[in-house]
């Protein structure tokens, strides 16, 4: 016998019949039940969901290997600036005056400069980060694809129904709600823009805020107006902490914003920290570097393959 | 055991999952069985169906982040469950010195009679063993136990815990090391070890 041998000897667990587990199967029919719930009340964050499943498991898989010992992030936690001399939101959040208010409030200067630009609905808007690429119909009832090495094309939402498509699956009928890239009806103000993320995020919780925002920022096509308000409420949301950065494999410096959560890995937003513009954001480990370059691009095309 | 693949793969149950949540019951009728003996085996039978819940509603809640080219879904949550026992290690422990304390008492399970000799011997090195397990660093105790009693190949190991696989292969050498350090050196067990080669062809399942 060797130690191994020895191990297995040690075991005195018995096989349990699935009906022995009827309580932990219990809770998670419930957590299945509530999800779906949501889903029901908030459609967008269903289509969501399937969106990110090719994009997140880049992002892991980034984020699993970072580990170099050359990897040095500098994580120097900024001064807190002056609070903030604006009227504070009256919603759920009011009493919140954070940290990175101020350089939020840059960003949003920054992005409502930018130039304004109505799609047309048949339009897309393309993504790309490192080793991924999405094309999103911009009124979602047209056909877009995400590229994380395999292709995924996302059925557009059409009468109700879509067909939802996996290396797996095949395609399959689903029912639907159009899930548009570009939101028209995104606020302009901050104050409307948080109760828009809250009303979306199905929750005050500050990570569930967190993934709101950057499904806004980074799967959405936003008027300068509204993305100006979308920084600028980001900054006055609670549990935000903002970090000054250098991306290990590049040596850029980057500002980071991340916000509280539980769990092993953080999802960071990233900005210039000179011209205050986004340069996407980033899944790591609790305690790894932030690798760069993110590769951020973003723009209107007219057809899934084309490039802005 | 084989995973299943195309449409009946695991991945394929989560990847449906995410436009239609109801397909991860699936998930849990497949694989609640070998986490809940994951759990038993480090906590006992009485805790382990509570951390099978946890595992399996993280694993519902963190699904988005399933690869869906690995079509075996058990690596994965291997990993969580391992997260999970690690915010319970004072439960573990609990169930450790239970274990040690129970010396030379018979395993629950049964075991053919030819084996009764081996058995014997066994049970009398129960307590070394016990103990040098308890010792072990808890990342080599989890490759060990992940190998030893889940029967995970190395590759899976890798996966489960997000290590590569020249690690895990380097922290079961070692774990193992000390555990014949601490139970002895015995001749007989030297010649049943697997080979250099095995170990770095990952021929050897355990």
């Amino acid at each position: 016998m060797n130690e191994i041998d020895e191990i297995r000897a040690l075991d005195c667990s018995r096989p349990v019949e699935l009906d022995d587990l009827d309580r932990a199967r219990d809770r998670l029919a419930a957590a299945i039940d509530a999800d779906t719930r949501r889903r029901r009340r908030h459609p967008r964050r269903a289509s969501r969901h399937a969106r990110l499943a090719g994009w997140t498991k880049r992002r892991l898989a980034i984020a699993s290997g970072v580990v170099a010992a050359v990897a040095v992030m500098l994580m120097v936690v900024l001064l807190p600036p002056p609070a903030p001399s604006r009227q504070a939101h009256t919603g759920p959040f009011a009493a919140v005056a954070i940290q990175p208010a101020a350089f939020l409030q840059k960003a949003a200067d920054a992005a409502r400069a930018d130039a304004d630009f109505v799609p047309r609905p048949d339009q897309f808007l393309y993504v790309q980060q490192t080793g991924y690429q999405a094309w999103i119909s911009m009124d979602g009832t047209h056909d877009g694809l995400v590229d994380n090495g395999d292709k995924i094309p996302t059925g557009g939402c059409r009468d109700g129904e879509q067909l939802v498509a996996g290396n797996y699956v095949g395609l399959r009928p689903q029912p639907c709600t159009p899930d548009p890239a570009y939101l028209a009806d995104a606020p302009i103000t901050p104050t409307s823009m948080i109760d828009y993320i809250v009303s979306h995020a199905g929750s005050t919780n500050p990570n569930s805020i967190g993934k709101e925002i950057i499904d806004i920022s980074e799967f959405h096509y936003l008027r300068p107006a509204a993305r100006a308000a979308l920084y600028d409420a980001a900054g006055r949301l609670p549990g935000i902490s903002m970090t000054a950065t250098t991306l290990s494999n590049s040596g850029k410096p980057a500002t980071a914003i991340t916000w509280a959560f539980n769990g092993e890995y953080r999802t960071v937003l990233l900005f210039d920290p000179a011209t205050y513009a986004y340069l996407g954001s980033v899944t790591a480990g609790v305690t790894d570097a932030l690798k760069g370059p993110l590769n951020y691009k973003t723009g209107v095309v007219d057809a899934v393959g084309d490039l802005p | 055991m084989s995973a299943r693949t195309g449409p009946d793969s695991d991945a394929a149950f989560v990847v449906k999952s995410l436009a239609s949540p109801s397909e991860f019951q699936e998930i849990f009728v497949r694989h609640a069985r070998t986490v809940n003996r994951y759990f038993a085996r480090r906590v006992g039978a009485d805790v382990a169906e509570e951390l099978v819940a946890e595992v399996f509603l993280a694993a519902f809640r963190i699904r988005d982040r399933y690869d869906p080219a690995r079509a075996d879904v058990r690596p994965w949550l291997f990993g969580i469950s391992s997260n999970v026992l690690a915010r319970h290690r004072r439960d573990e422990a609990r169930y450790w010195k239970m274990r040690a304390s129970l010396g030379t008492e018979p395993s629950e399970s049964l075991t053919p009679a030819d084996e009764a000799d081996e058995r014997v011997a066994a049970q009398a090195e129960r307590p070394r063993l016990i103990a040098a397990l308890r010792r072990l660093r808890k990342v080599d105790r989890e490759v060990l136990l992940l190998f030893a009693w889940e029967g995970l190949s190395y590759d899976e190991i890798a996966e489960a815990l997000g290590i590569p696989v020249g690690t895990v292969r380097s922290l079961l050498s070692r774990s193992r090391r000390q555990l014949r350090d601490a139970l002895g050196a015995d001749p007989r067990a030297e010649s049943a070890l697997p080979t250099l080669d095995e170990l770095l062809n990952g021929e050897v399942s355990g």
